[in-house]
């Protein structure tokens, strides 16, 4: 059974969202779209922020809103980390988490308590009498997830949780995030226009482009044959499932891979940008790179500034280059070639080809 | 390393025009203090007196007027009622009155035989005239408006984001007005507070034209200055010089970082 | 919008133009006790129908305010002040100086007279609700001095600034009484009635009028001084309320 189903129609001026979402207990669905396409409309509508113009919300079996019913955000128990995390900045950290418990009626002393133990929950302990004042971006976002979390609501909400921060702390974030969203028990829905956070954190994917909902399915589903431009472009990233092998990864597609890292799982997921690979017309020697294979030049893109060739081989691979390197290596449709890329830029994460 | 331009002079020369044009009265004012009789001047019985009574009725003045005043202006920046723009203009009229024309309808509104105060009288004997209640009253007509205008902007500027993710941890909408907002708008709450504060002790027009003056009761700072330079002009500037300094403390003080830090730590915007 | 600016400062400025005496017309300068801003001004109009090309500008106040300007060198041609105390401290920069009209004080009570005052007796009652001057200023001293001859001791509610705000307060009815001058009472009209002081008891109050030394109308001075303590004078003085100087 599903815990929360969403059926939601916002009408705003001339924008109409709509779209439908479920997510069952413990399942990640991923909302992604470009810009203006209804992401934020929808999360703000789930969590009572937007009122619906027509539809359906319900949680656990309660309706938080339909026709005849719309409940206040306070009523409906969705814990939401937003893109700004939107800490109290008046308070420290300890009685920002505590804000959910205090506010539903707990003593300030139990409060505390409940922050605390969230706080050691999600490894912040540490953080609990500073100031959001003091903190770096990836510390807030952890506090704003406690914070969400302590209230022990019935579902969570993300909203492009990781948008707002410098590519270090998104990183470290978006594996923290990962970690403790695995263990939640309770639906949760995540809005981003990251790619790696749309194929590798979540169960499920909502594709949502104008308003409307373009393709639903798993990352992996949505991968393999996007049916809009905007999932294409979103997936301008080389994603591979694979399986473990010591300290490396052999592909569902064909090749093997030594990535950055290699989890303690069997089935992983392992991603590489376009232009971390590089392009090499004979085979480089030694030199550190250490995933290195042949392919042959299928197609050039030419794109804003660089050029994306998609090119067949074990595995497939895009990769992007400037056109003087292009025109350099006289790359066109037909041309082997061979790749190479270095293992600090290849990321791999545990999860299943779908 | 950024460069330093240097002050533009179209802003420099008026600038000091304007500082000095403000400052030299004052100096001029401690230039002319009776100082070496200042101890005698200030301990008379009508020195304290007034003094004491000032400062009483200047804090409670301020006291009502955030109690008041917070609750307006929040109606002022957040309400959806048609008649806000009206009730702005009202509540802001004070600011433009003279305040002799203020006290005047006060007194219609609340004098022994106003619109309200008739009523008073004949039901309960309370007459408001000349009492202190008087002199306070007059204070916060005067000075409120303070406090609203500048609670108001902050207000209207505050970003809903804080209250919307208070919403969702599931804080009622007056939790979230006391947990969040306020919060969020305090340095100009101190601000308009303050400034109402000042206001209220340099009051005269509204105060003596609705509440009298008599030594003790009635007879703030301001009345006082005034009454002394018409007898003793030695005595009114020992006087003045005390108000003068007693503003500038708390108008500086209400400035100072060291003040706020210990309150806003590390979070201030 | 913008064309019409020079328009608009044309027109606020050229009335400032105007009265700067432009014609060859000559002002008189005259400072006068507010209480005696209703004869004065029919003086005035008298002054200026007598004199052709002459303008009169009077300008009112409480009469220490007045002398104090005076002191700082304010260019005033003729000075009535409404105590003679006031004009003895500006004596040095007065000549001519003579009394011209003296007045009393009366009890002023609202219409009505809702708290039934009949004597200056009545006002040492409980709960009758006094307003006089302060003590600092001309008309709290004479009133200090009335009740110390009636040898009555009196507790007001308030302590005005000036006679004017003691008659506001009784004509509005938030006071039960006044001590005011007679003149006052006089002008008041129908919101105040008058109870009379006896004569036995009244302190007399005495207006002296002086051309101002620095005066550039040297003549023209004189002549008002001269028109105020004619018969005209008197009379528009008696209409005020005002009596003639009392002979001491």
């Amino acid at each position: 059974m599903n815990a929360l189903v969403v059926d939601a129609v916002v009408r705003r001026g001339a924008f109409t969202l709509e779209a439908q979402v479920s997510a069952g207990p413990g399942q990640r669905v991923g909302v992604v779209g470009p810009n203006g396409s209804g992401k934020s409309t929808l999360l703000r509508a789930i969590a009572g922020l937007e009122t619906l113009s027509s539809g359906r919300i319900t949680l656990s079996g309660r309706t938080l809103a339909d026709r005849s019913v719309d409940l206040p955000p306070q009523q409906r128990n969705i814990g939401v980390v937003f893109q700004d995390s939107r800490l109290f900045r008046h308070l420290d950290v300890r009685d920002n988490v505590a804000f959910g418990p205090r506010s539903r009626g707990r003593s300030r002393k139990e409060a505390r308590a409940i922050a605390d133990e969230w706080l050691e929950r999600l490894e912040a302990a540490d953080l609990a009498d500073r100031r959001p004042g003091e903190l770096s971006g990836g510390q807030i976002q952890r506090v704003a997830l406690a914070r969400a979390l302590a209230q022990q609501p019935q579902a969570l909400l993300l909203d492009e949780p990781t948008a707002a921060l410098d590519a270090g702390a998104r990183v470290e974030v978006r594996a923290e995030l990962r970690r403790h969203l695995a263990g939640l028990e309770i639906p949760a829905v995540i809005v981003t226009h990251d790619p790696i956070e749309a194929l590798a954190m979540t169960d499920r994917l909502v594709v949502l482009e104008s308003g409307r909902v373009a393709q639903t399915g798993t990352p992996h589903e949505i991968a393999a044959r996007p049916l809009t431009s905007y999932v294409a472009r979103l997936l301008g990233l080389n994603l591979y499932a694979g399986r473990v092998a010591g300290d490396r990864v052999l592909l569902d597609a064909g090749g093997e891979l030594v990535p950055r890292a290699v989890p303690a799982t069997d089935h992983v997921l392992v991603t590489i940008p376009p232009a971390a690979i590089a392009v090499h017309l004979r085979r480089p020697e030694g030199s550190s790179p250490r995933n290195v294979w042949s392919a042959r030049v299928v197609a050039l893109e030419p794109g804003r500034e660089s050029v994306r060739l998609r090119l067949r081989g074990a595995p497939d691979a895009m990769v992007d280059l400037t056109p003087t390197a292009v025109a350099t290596l006289g790359l066109v449709p037909g041309v082997d070639v061979w790749l190479s890329v270095k293992a600090s830029e290849t990321d791999c994460y545990a999860g299943e080809a779908g | 390393m950024s460069r330093r331009e240097p002050a533009p002079l179209l802003l420099v020369v008026p600038a000091a025009i304007a500082a000095l044009f403000l400052v030299l009265p004052l100096v001029a004012l401690v230039v002319r203090a009776p100082w070496h009789d200042l101890g005698r001047l200030l301990t008379t019985t009508q020195a304290v007196q007034a003094l004491r009574l000032s400062l009483l009725t200047a804090t409670a003045a301020t006291l009502i007027a955030v109690v008041l005043g917070v609750p307006l202006a929040w109606l002022l920046a957040r309400g959806r009622l048609p008649g806000t723009r009206l009730l702005r203009g009202a509540s802001t009229l004070p600011l433009v009155m003279p305040p002799v024309v203020g006290g005047v309808a006060l007194l219609y509104a609340f004098g022994r035989m106003g619109l309200v105060g008739r009523y008073l009288d004949l039901w309960f004997g309370i007459t408001i005239p000349f009492t202190s209640v008087a002199v306070v009253m007059a204070e916060t007509f005067v000075a409120m408006p303070f406090l609203v205008v500048t609670l108001e902007g902050a207000l209207r500027g505050a970003d809903s984001g804080g209250e919307e993710a208070a919403a969702t941890l599931g804080a009622s909408p007056l939790r979230i007005f006391f947990a969040v907002t306020l919060p969020a708008v305090r340095p100009a709450l101190v601000a308009g507070a303050v400034l109402c504060w000042a206001r209220a002790l340099g009051e005269f027009g509204a105060t003596i034209t609705f509440a009298g003056s008599f030594a003790g009761s009635t007879r703030t700072m301001p009345i006082a200055i005034y009454l002394a330079m018409i007898g003793d002009p030695q005595s009114g500037t020992a006087l003045a010089l005390v108000m003068l300094i007693v503003s500038l403390v708390v108008l500086v003080l209400h400035r100072e970082r060291w003040w706020y830090a210990g309150v806003l730590r590390g979070g201030g915007r | 919008m913008r064309k019409y600016v020079p328009a608009l400062m044309a027109a606020l400025l050229l009335p400032l133009l105007a009265g700067c005496g432009g014609n060859g017309d000559k002002t008189l300068t005259v400072f006068a006790a507010a209480s005696l801003q209703g004869p004065f001004t029919q003086l005035a109009k008298q002054f200026e129908s007598e004199h052709k090309g002459v303008e009169v500008e009077l300008s009112f106040g409480a009469s220490n305010d007045l002398a104090a300007q005076i002191q700082q060198g304010a260019p005033a041609d003729v000075i009535a002040t409404a105590s003679t105390k006031t004009m003895d401290q500006i004596a040095a920069d007065v000549t001519d100086r003579s009394d011209f009209a003296s007045n009393t004080m009366e009890v002023a009570v609202p219409a009505g007279n809702p708290a039934h005052i009949r004597s200056l007796a009545d006002l040492t009652r409980k709960g009758v609700k006094l307003a006089v001057c302060q003590a600092a200023v001309p008309c709290g001293v004479v009133a200090a001095q009335v009740f110390a001859n009636a040898k009555l001791t009196v507790h007001p509610v308030t302590q005005e600034v000036d006679v004017k705000s003691v008659l506001t307060k009784v004509s509005l009815g938030e006071v039960d009484a006044g001590i005011v001058y007679v003149s006052d009472v006089k002008t008041a009209g129908p919101k105040v009635t008058g109870i009379i002081i006896p004569a036995a008891v009244n302190a007399v109050t005495t207006y002296p009028v002086a051309v101002v030394s620095k005066t550039a109308e040297k003549s023209l001075a004189a002549d008002f001084v001269t028109l105020v303590k004619a018969a005209a004078g008197r009379r528009a003085l008696a209409a005020g309320g005002f009596a003639p100087p009392s002979r001491s």
